[in-house]
């Protein structure tokens, strides 16, 4: 077979040359996208904000507890500025946090501290989810390859079936069950690791990699899950098309196809699976961090709404939803890559 | 699970045999022996403690000691880990806004209080160590400690207890009920180790204000700022991150010599349960405070750790608006108090966990009046009433929220116990906790609702609950002749006279009230075998936690 047999993309008719750098399809895209991630991020920030305000309670109310009487808190709120009209306030934070500027922490200021930057007080929990998510990430990728390809090339045979069965009992298993369970493997029974990951504030996770062990496992056992029956799929379907069993008639090596015709075409829809994996798991996995006491960005999301910190709150969320909308763009940059036709229809 | 309360003085065999057999995976032999291997001896039921409460928590015959035994001397050394449900990041230090069994914590392992609460309720001397009025108890003088320092070796005097109390002033201090009857400026320092209070009415029990932890807690002349607190308390604060951790180090100069034990201590917010006690078991902690009842019972028989079972202070209860149709009239409130089955209640909202109360809160406190005989269910005498009160199908709506202590749970109950007794208009609207407990006190203002109190002494119950006016009138309670008597009551110098007014209070609440004050709770924690100086008999705290006797605290090896 020749590479004019190639059944992807640069078999197709080559779209004409851009007339400029500004034309170049894939910076057309990417502005498009950053510009469509731009409005998102303004449509968020109106929800965040919005959902932030209608918390019932107030920091007031949350700090001078159950018996606070309405003029100790029409005076802290008052201090908030809460008493000020729902848009005023809105314009003001979006203008600061535009600014980079995230705001002070509302329960801080309504104690009586004079400042109580955000960013300060989010930094440690933010670093400490995103080395969880990331270590996750680096042993989720390459195993959800392996297992679904494999899976996927031994269709209808029995590590098909061993594969599909775990991976399915993964899946109706929700996370604090996953996490009770390796609790009670991993500690109960014999005492391996802690089965409460305790660090001081502003000490790295990764100075105490045993504590990593168990959160890392659960948020494993929960995303590999999805990943690997639908990398699974994506090869079975590549595996049908025409392209791949004329590959396979001309006589080229199993492996060759596999390479350069299977494992590329699978992986394109691979990647969104994978995006929406990495932003749940950067995202805060709330349910994981409480049931280890993990001091992630999720549990201080829990710990802000719980106090009613309206401010953090917001700040918190806005941060996530920049995060959710970076990876978007950057999985579908990277299935542009993956998958050239995809550039010349842009 | 039951009190002896249900058993030695309900004395209603059908009522406690019902509580026994509620479904409870505890069996009497499983009792028994995590009885024995917690260490704890067996006691008779129907012990009662000084202040007339039960000693123990009976089940089935075995019992165990309310507080825990008394606990061994702690030995100097090491770093006590302790993990508590925390607040998220509105934890603080300072005693002003502190509305948590954390932040109560927090403030006694730094600052100290001018009385602590011992065993039974009963005051001892803190920073004050004396009290005299004059004949009509208008005017107080209070004698402080000598030789106190503060953490930055500053000496501890008048000047610093007269500015807590300016600052006890300010309505917005969670506090301020205790200086209500203060003419503040007229406050003097008389020497540095006296202070001068005169009062606008008299108060014979004035230092009885100043256990309850708002009011207790002596800040430094000019504290404002509680992000890097100074005290006077056995612990200095090394480093504090809201919601997560507080460390602290020993006050080696600390006045009650030898304490603290432990040369350091390390405080955790762990709001999950089962972390928290997964924390305890795996030795990642020393102490997990308030297990949840569940937990508890499962965990009575473990050789891991030891289980103190101790008064909460947490007092749980209905309350009826007394202005208004169909609780305007005194018989439907008298029905209700027939209706509700005290002791099914705490079987099936506090897994057993409470004692029972009798429509007036304040069991071991001094002046609670513990010769009224105990409400108990008569569904018969509740129809009749209900039917001279033209009531017989009362339709009324019981708002609540779940706010913990088995509040959700307990309502749920009662309202089920109401229909099974034949009110099928009797319904339940749960609202959300931060709209229930709002800032327009929005639980005050309902017909038919439910709460929760954790009180200090009977008057700071009675000045916000039910003297006219009172902050907290959830049953809008209003009397001149009732307002009268409290200011009797609290002003008699003759303790016969003031127990003689006292009575008469509470069987005005009892027959008549707005109020179905039916449980105590009970709180549980968890120890490691390693530590000593936590619990005893009587230890409990008049907050929903258990002890926060931190200066005793420490570890046996």
């Amino acid at each position: 077979m020749t590479e004019t047999a190639q059944p992807d993309a640069s078999a197709l008719p080559q779209a004409p040359a851009p007339a400029g750098r500004a034309s170049h399809p894939l910076r057309r895209f990417l502005a498009r996208r950053l510009a469509q991630g731009f409005l998102t991020l303004v449509v968020a920030s109106i929800v965040v904000f919005l959902a932030a305000s209608a918390i019932p309670g107030s920091p007031a109310s949350a700090i001078l507890g159950r018996n606070a009487n309405p003029q100790a808190v029409a005076e802290i709120n008052h201090r908030l500025g809460f008493d000020k009209p729902l848009e005023v306030r809105y314009v003001n934070w979006l203008g600061d946090a535009l600014q980079g500027n995230l705001g002070n922490s509302a329960v801080d200021i309504a104690q009586g501290a004079s400042s109580a930057p955000i960013w300060p007080i989010i930094r440690s929990p933010l670093a400490d989810s995103a080395t969880l998510a990331l270590i996750t990430v680096l042993l989720l990728i390459p195993i959800s390859l392996l297992l679904g390809v494999w899976a996927g090339l031994r269709a209808g045979r029995w590590q098909d079936h061993v594969i599909s069965t775990i991976t399915l009992a993964l899946i109706s298993m929700p996370e604090f069950v996953i996490g009770s369970l390796l609790i009670a493997i991993l500690f109960v029974a014999t005492n391996l690791l802690p089965p409460v990951s305790l660090i001081s504030p502003g000490v790295f996770p990764l100075a105490h990699p045993k504590i990593l062990v168990m959160p890392v496992l659960t948020l494993l056992a929960v995303s590999v899950a999805w990943t690997v029956r639908l990398v699974r799929v994506g090869t079975i379907e590549v595996l049908q098309t025409d392209y791949v069993q004329m590959a396979r008639l001309h006589g080229i090596r199993e492996r060759k196809v596999l390479r350069r015709y299977v494992l590329r075409n699978a992986l394109a829809p691979s990647v969104q699976i994978f995006a929406l994996s990495i932003q749940y798991l950067f995202g805060g996995v709330i349910i994981t961090e409480t049931v280890f006491n993990y001091p992630g960005i999720g549990a201080q999301l829990v710990a802000t709404v719980q106090a009613h910190d309206n401010t953090e709150v917001q700040a918190i969320a806005l941060i996530l939803a920049t995060v959710y909308i970076l990876i978007n763009i950057l999985a579908d940059l990277l299935v542009m890559f993956l998958v050239p036709k995809l550039r010349t229809q842009q | 699970m039951t009190s002896d309360d249900d058993i030695g003085r309900a004395g209603n065999p059908g009522e406690a045999g019902r509580v026994e057999d509620g479904g409870d995976a505890l069996t009497r032999r499983r009792f028994i022996r995590g009885v024995g291997a917690a260490g704890l001896g067996l006691a008779a039921p129907k012990l009662l403690d000084l202040r007339g409460r039960p000693t123990h928590l009976v089940r089935g015959g075995a019992s165990l000691p309310l507080g825990g035994p008394t606990p061994r001397t702690p030995k100097k050394g090491g770093t006590l880990r302790i993990g508590y449900v925390g607040n998220g990041t509105s934890e603080t230090y300072n005693p002003a806004v502190a509305n948590t069994p954390i932040d109560s914590l927090h403030g006694y392992l730094v600052f100290d209080p001018l009385m602590r609460v011992g065993p039974y309720h009963q005051l001892e001397p803190g920073l004050a160590v004396g009290w005299q009025s004059n004949k009509d108890a208008t005017v107080w003088e209070i004698r402080l400690r000598s030789g106190v320092h503060w953490h930055d070796g500053k000496p501890f005097t008048a000047d610093d207890v007269i500015y807590t109390f300016h600052t006890l002033g300010n309505p917005a201090n969670l506090g301020h009920s205790a200086v209500t009857q203060f003419r503040m400026n007229d406050i003097k320092k008389l020497s540095d180790t006296l202070v001068q209070v005169p009062l606008n009415s008299p108060n014979a029990d004035l230092s009885s204000i100043f256990g309850y932890f708002n009011a207790a807690i002596v800040v430094q002349n000019g504290a404002k700022n509680f992000t890097k607190p100074i005290g006077t308390g056995c612990y200095k604060l090394e480093s504090f991150t809201p919601g997560k951790q507080s460390v602290l180090t020993a006050n080696r100069d600390y006045w009650d010599s030898p304490k603290p034990y432990p040369d350091g201590l390390v405080l955790l917010s762990i709001d999950d349960d089962s972390a928290r006690l997964n924390a305890l078991e795996s030795g990642q902690i020393d102490i997990c405070g308030t297990m949840n009842y569940a937990q508890a019972k499962a965990g009575i028989p473990s050789s891991n750790y030891d289980i103190i079972v101790g008064y909460a202070g947490a007092q749980e209860n209905f309350n009826m608006r007394v202005d208004q149709a169909p609780f305007k009239d005194v018989r439907v409130r008298q029905a209700m108090k027939l209706l509700i089955n005290r002791p099914g209640m705490i079987e099936a909202a506090l897994d057993g966990f409470g004692s029972v109360l009798n429509d007036i809160p304040g069991p071991g406190f001094p002046h609670y009046d513990s010769s009224l005989p105990q409400h108990r269910q008569d569904i018969a005498q509740a129809k009749s009433l209900l039917k001279q009160a033209g009531q017989s199908d009362l339709r009324i709506q019981l708002q609540t929220c779940d706010a913990g202590l088995g509040q959700l749970q307990a309502a749920e109950v009662f309202v089920q116990q109401l229909n099974q007794a034949g009110l099928k208009g009797v319904t339940l609207k749960v609202q959300d906790v931060a709209a229930y407990y709002n800032p327009a006190l929005l639980f005050t203002k309902m017909t038919f609702a439910q709460n929760i109190w954790a009180i200090g002494s009977l008057a700071s119950f009675y000045s916000q609950a039910l003297v006219t006016g009172a902050a907290l009138d959830e049953t809008h309670w209003s009397s001149t002749s009732f307002d009268q008597l409290y200011k009797k009551a609290i002003g008699a110098t003759s303790p016969q006279l003031a127990q003689q007014y006292w009575n008469q209070l509470q069987a005005i609440q009892y027959n008549q009230g707005g109020y179905i004050f039916w449980s105590e709770v009970h709180n549980v924690d968890g120890l490691s075998k390693n530590v000593a100086g936590f619990g005893g008999p009587g230890v409990g705290w008049a907050y929903p936690t258990g002890d926060q006797r931190v200066w005793d605290w420490g570890l046996a090896t």
